[in-house]
């Protein structure tokens, strides 16, 4: 299906999670070939894609932003329950109380945080929409299989360790090869030199 | 994670173990403790294929390219004509594009995979409409942003001109409000 096909039949389905950023408001959306990561200011948006092929590894890992958030929140809370024993000032007290008990009560319902990062070839790079841990695996679990799909089949456990320890085996086309990408490693390869055509 | 055979951590580039990746339920770092999940696809293995170079021109008199003098020209640009050596030749499902052609506006009108950025003028016209109740000299910019929105594209992910209409109706109904009023203060001088 051509891609102007594939855009009048809505190919975009939103995946779990959404981030933002200072003015920015990042969402993953996965379409036949690729993940479309969408930042939007809201007066313009801007695209990332990262084509299934393309996808080296995601990277899902638990941060300590949430319990921070949750501890700062607890405390101004209990700084604000002193209030309650102040005379005339319990009103003053709940309502500073829930102005912070409720973002409380939401970051705890929302789950622990996480980064995460997805890597192809040329970048590794941050997924904002995904800063929560169960959002993140709804979604890794959403992509798992296309992923899959389009670079031949996941990697056994054996296959992984036999590839990260000894490298791949060798084949008669030699494209595989357990050494850096050259961009990710920082060595530039040497362009391919061909030999001049023999004299006529 | 880096491509360099071994697979690290996100947060202390430590290698991890092969027993910690590909794995949904979270595995800690060895050196930093950070708890993670870790997908590694058969992508991770593969080296990309290395760029054609153009080749030089040895013989007097061979065509050369346009952007490359001294390299051999293999192929026309499809979009202007301009002589092309295999390393300015970008093939684009199947047209064979000069790198100034395939960074004109024109040419990336066409195909929407190029397209990394696009303004919202709907949206941009429904900000301002919404604006416009407090501040009523902004209506008449946010109606004439939200007539040019209908004709404009909006985001990459479809969706309906609601926002357009919107902005439309909000802008119409305080034009109208202060003209009405203004009306009204002039017919009761």
């Amino acid at each position: 299906m051509s891609m102007a096909m594939a855009e009048t039949n809505k190919p975009y389905r939103k995946l779990p999670g959404g981030g933002s950023l200072l003015l920015s408001y990042a969402r993953l959306y996965r379409a036949e070939d690729h993940v479309l990561q969408v930042m939007s200011t809201g007066f313009s948006e801007s695209y990332l894609r990262f084509y299934y092929r393309d996808i080296q590894g995601i990277s899902l890992r638990k941060t300590h932003t949430g319990k921070i958030v949750n501890a700062v929140l607890g405390a101004v809370m209990l700084v604000f329950s002193s209030l309650l024993f102040v005379p005339g000032a319990e009103p003053a007290g709940y309502f500073l109380m829930g102005l912070f008990g409720i973002p409380l009560l939401v970051n705890v319902a929302f789950g622990p945080t996480c980064a995460a990062h997805i890597q192809t070839a040329v970048q590794r790079q941050k997924l904002t929409s995904l800063g929560r841990l169960r959002a993140a695996r709804n979604t890794l679990r959403m992509l798992l299989p296309l992923i899959e799909s389009a670079q031949g089949g996941a990697l056994t456990e054996e296959e992984l360790h036999r590839r990260l320890t000894y490298g791949p085996p060798p084949t008669s086309a030699g494209t595989d090869s357990h050494q850096a990408s050259p961009v990710m490693s920082g060595v530039a390869a040497p362009p391919p030199v061909s030999p001049p055509p023999p004299p006529e | 994670m880096m491509s360099t055979g071994t697979v690290t951590c996100t947060r202390c580039f430590a290698p991890l173990p092969v027993s910690h990746l590909n794995r949904l339920t979270p595995a800690p770092c060895p050196a930093c403790r950070a708890s993670a999940v870790t997908y590694v696809f058969p992508a991770f293995f593969k080296t990309l294929a290395a760029g054609q170079a153009g080749e030089t021109i040895l013989t007097e008199g061979e065509a050369g390219c346009f952007y490359h003098p001294g390299k051999r020209a293999v192929r026309p640009c499809d979009q202007c004509g301009r002589f092309l050596c295999s390393l300015c030749d970008l093939d684009m499902q199947g047209r064979h594009l000069c790198p100034n052609c395939l960074s004109s506006p024109q040419q990336r009108e066409g195909m929407p995979q190029l397209e990394n950025r696009r303004a919202l003028y709907d949206s941009a016209a429904l900000t301002l409409a919404l604006l416009s109740i407090f501040f009523w000299p902004v209506a008449p910019v946010a109606l004439g942003l939200a007539v040019y929105s209908f004709k404009q594209k909006s985001s990459l992910i479809p969706r309906t001109r609601a926002r357009s209409w919107f902005a439309l109706l909000i802008a119409l109904a305080v034009l109208g409000g202060w003209i009405a009023l203004f009306a009204s203060i002039g017919w009761l001088r």
